[in-house]
């Protein structure tokens, strides 16, 4: 895939990076800043979708809840592709954090965000989250390695 | 404009599912750019190019026997210039190996780009929901639960 360095380019990778520091810092309102109010997104766990800003956030408030130390959360292989307004990025997901039994619990999962220009900055509009899962035993594929 | 180039890319998503529900691999590969990535919601992390993509598909598509069911649900089209995005949920159905039913939903999406006026996959997203409990594929969700758990 080709990448131009072009402005919007470099726009939504800052947005992306401040979208992962909040996470990782359990910032709630620094991670629903990245979103439009009327975003659709497909987590990697718990319901097939969330519809609107305000559904979006208590799911992510949930997920904050269940994890407890510091938390993981790294960006590898992002590619972002911008036109006139819409753009889309992809990348691979190192998450994970301390469990309840003291072990680290990390996994990779795969995010694709569709992005829209409103009101003079991106925002992400769509956001897919997942693993793959096994055909033999019906679970989430989280050691798989890039 | 914006109308013309997302009935374009309806039209390129129509025709992928129409592949997909004949199983015939080269039909569906004509979807593609090259140098696509995909998400898939089985077995892979993720699949480099076209060529992982055909391979992937070709083991996939013996385990699936008799007619295969598609749907397309709640597409949302998001398009400008040459560069357009799309998700959406997809029921589908088929026949495992041992004559077992496989049904469910799916949630994809789609990253296009337009490579000599043909509007072409470049990267696509395909997967269900796991149980952060049990790590299960949670096969069995349905958009109606969607609906219930955001109203409440």
């Amino acid at each position: 895939m080709t990448m131009t360095a072009t402005d919007a380019t470099v726009e939504i990778q800052g947005l992306i990076e401040n979208w992962a520091k909040a996470a990782r810092t359990c910032d709630i309102d620094g991670i629903m800043a990245a979103y439009a109010p009327d975003i659709r997104a497909f987590d990697a766990i718990s319901q097939l979708q969330f519809k609107g800003a305000e559904a979006w956030r208590r799911h992510w408030q949930a997920c904050l809840e269940m994890g407890s130390g510091p938390t993981i959360f790294e960006v590898h292989d992002l590619a972002i592709e911008a036109g006139d307004g819409v753009a889309y990025g992809r990348f691979l997901l190192r998450c994970g954090g301390i469990g309840p039994d003291g072990k680290e619990q990390i996994g990779w999962m795969r995010v694709t965000v569709g992005c829209r220009r409103r009101g003079g900055r991106w925002t992400i509009a769509h956001e897919h989250s997942s693993a793959p899962f096994d055909m033999a035993s019906g679970k989430a594929l989280l050691e798989l390695q890039p | 404009m914006t109308e013309r180039i997302e009935a374009e890319i309806r039209a390129r998503i129509e025709e992928w599912a129409t592949a997909t529900r004949a199983k015939d691999v080269d039909r569906i590969m004509a979807s593609y750019a090259p140098g696509t990535l995909s998400f898939d919601c089985h077995s892979h992390l993720q699949l480099k190019g076209a060529a992982a993509l055909r391979q992937h598909l070709e083991a996939c598509m013996p385990c699936m026997r008799g007619p295969m069911t598609f749907e397309l649900h709640d597409l949302s089209v998001a398009a400008h210039g040459e560069v357009g995005f799309c998700h959406y949920l997809a029921r589908y159905g088929a026949t495992g190996p041992g004559g077992e039913e496989h049904t469910g939903w799916l949630r994809v999406t789609v990253c296009l780009r337009k490579v000599n006026g043909a509007w072409l996959i470049v990267h696509d997203h395909c997967s269900v929901p796991f149980d952060a409990q049990s790590g299960r594929a949670m096969l069995e969700l349905a958009p109606e639960h969607t609906e219930r758990a955001s109203a409440a």
